[in-house]
């Protein structure tokens, strides 16, 4: 709204209903009234309540160009004056005016505006996981990240988070893993699934008989083979009962087992008897050098050095009847069975180490458990798919 | 530093871990992937989707076998663990890659080159 032209009287001494400032203010007539006056016609224009508003809280309205509709309206009506242009000129001054203005504050405030980055960000969690996940950074708590793999879980990480960003990559400090590679070929199917329980349990039992094994071997001077191979674990056993069956059940197996087409972790161990049946008549030496090979290869794993060890020793002790054919095939059978215990060993061991300095993607998490704190502080994190 | 001209490639690595990573290049560190298999070897180039370039790598799969490879791209969904030497201090590391960033920028801005501002507004 604006002010009325110029050289009319004041209307407001006859009809205190165009009065602003009386209490019988009439707005509805004032608008329709043709002689109302504006207290302060110099007052800026606004298109609504809510630009008002914004405008007093001291945020940027940038005012309408167009003049206000009343005017329009009231310059259409014929017989009356034409609006004034020293003061339009006046009003133009004053937009231009302010819209510099406004220019210069967002230049400002651009100019001010804090950094957004992932350490802004990191600390300006204020509630949710990631707050959680944000404590732990600033109070150092020691948390435990359960890792997945493409089938349920894969291991643990515990460790100190130094970093964390929105997609929970994390890059954590100290870090303890424990972990169990996710099994191949027909275990794939028979597996049950792998728990928190079953990791560590599974690690327990693994630590439990490294150190039957290195009690055993210290001592192993003393005992004579055949009690040692009845003390060691259960492979070992299995092996020498393969060894008494007799030649023609075992070679029968053989023969079924060579029908059954390779798969997965079974592959290794056929392709390795085919070789050997293939040079049967050759000497047994020669394949116990073979082996012997394998083990020194093995020798990294404990596990591995069990085994090998063991299959020497049966190897020595029987060498004497291993002069057939036939005792041959069984040498071999057994050789093959240990083979695969040992793969299934070894593909079912449960791994530790330590590592400084880790960063770890963000996807490949379930859950994050926090030590330390209250109980039931579980993190958990939903899957993305 | 990675691709530093892409806008999209900066605003992503400048709000995540990935910076992390970018500092390590020319340096030599093990990445593990979600196939159990892990590499070894001199990092190239890591972009802001966490695909990574590893100069003479060592391949090693599940099985402990090993294998030498001049050129290995690892694709940033593969990507389990980055292992992270030990002289590197993760929140220095983050600071300077950050300060980096916006050093670029203020290159950017006082060549005059606003045309990217304007689309971050958009």
């Amino acid at each position: 709204m604006a002010g009325a032209p110029e050289g009319r009287e004041d209307p407001r001494a006859e009809n205190p209903k165009f009065d602003f400032t009386s209490s019988t203010f009439d707005p509805e007539a004032a608008l329709q009234s043709h002689v109302v006056r504006l207290p302060r016609p110099q007052a800026r224009c606004f298109n609504n309540l809510a630009e008002y508003v914004s405008f007093m809280l001291g945020k940027t309205a940038k005012p309408r160009t167009a003049a206000p509709r009343s005017q329009d309206r009231r310059s259409k009506r014929p017989g009356k004056a034409q609006p004034d242009p020293e003061r339009r000129e006046r009003l133009r001054k004053l937009m231009v005016k302010d819209s510099e203005r406004d220019e210069q504050a967002l230049a400002a405030r651009r100019r001010h505006k804090a950094p957004k980055n992932v350490l802004t960000k990191m600390l300006s969690h204020k509630d949710g996981p990631l707050d959680a996940l944000r404590r732990c950074v600033l109070e150092q708590i020691r948390v435990s990240v359960h890792v997945r793999t493409f089938k349920g879980l894969r291991g643990i990480c515990t460790g100190f988070v130094a970093a964390y960003d929105k997609f929970w990559n994390l890059a954590l400090v100290d870090v303890d893993e424990i972990y169990r590679k996710p099994l191949l070929g027909k275990a794939y199917y028979h597996e049950q699934q792998l728990t928190v329980n079953r990791l560590f349990s599974k690690l327990r039992l693994q630590e439990g008989r490294q150190g039957e094994l290195e009690g055993e071997e210290s001592g192993q001077s003393a005992v004579s083979l055949a009690q040692t191979e009845v003390q060691r674990g259960f492979e070992a056993e299995s092996f020498s009962e393969k060894l008494r069956e007799t030649p023609q059940t075992v070679s029968c197996k053989d023969r079924r087992h060579l029908k059954t087409p390779p798969s997965g972790d079974q592959r290794h161990s056929f392709s390795d008897s085919e070789m050997l049946f293939g040079r049967s008549s050759a000497s047994v030496s020669e394949a116990a050098t073979g082996d012997l090979r394998k083990s020194s290869r093995c020798i990294t794993h404990p596990r591995g050095i069990l085994v090998s060890t063991s299959d020497h020793d049966i190897e020595r002790s029987h060498s004497s009847h291993a002069r057939s054919s036939s005792k041959d095939s069984t040498v071999a059978a057994a050789r093959r069975k240990a083979h695969r215990v040992r793969r299934r060993e070894e593909m079912e061991r449960v791994y530790k180490r330590h590592v400084n300095q880790l960063f770890l993607r963000g996807d490949n998490i379930i859950l994050v458990v926090l030590h330390g704190t209250h109980p039931g502080s579980l993190l958990m994190k939903h899957a993305q798919e | 530093m990675a691709n530093l001209e892409s806008l999209t490639e900066r605003a992503v690595s400048e709000n995540s871990l990935v910076l992390l990573l970018q500092y390590l290049h020319g340096r030599v560190t093990t990445v593990e992937l979600r196939n159990e298999s892990s590499v070894v070897g001199c990092v190239q180039n890591v972009d802001a989707f966490m695909n990574v370039r590893l100069n003479d790598a060592v391949l090693t799969d599940r099985l402990g076998r090993k294998e030498h490879v001049d050129q290995f791209f690892v694709a940033g969904r593969s990507v389990r663990y980055v292992h992270i030497p030990d002289d590197v201090n993760i929140s220095r590391a983050i600071d300077s890659q950050l300060e980096a960033l916006q050093e670029f920028r203020k290159r950017m801005r006082s060549r005059g080159n606003r045309q990217e501002f304007l689309n971050v507004r958009k």
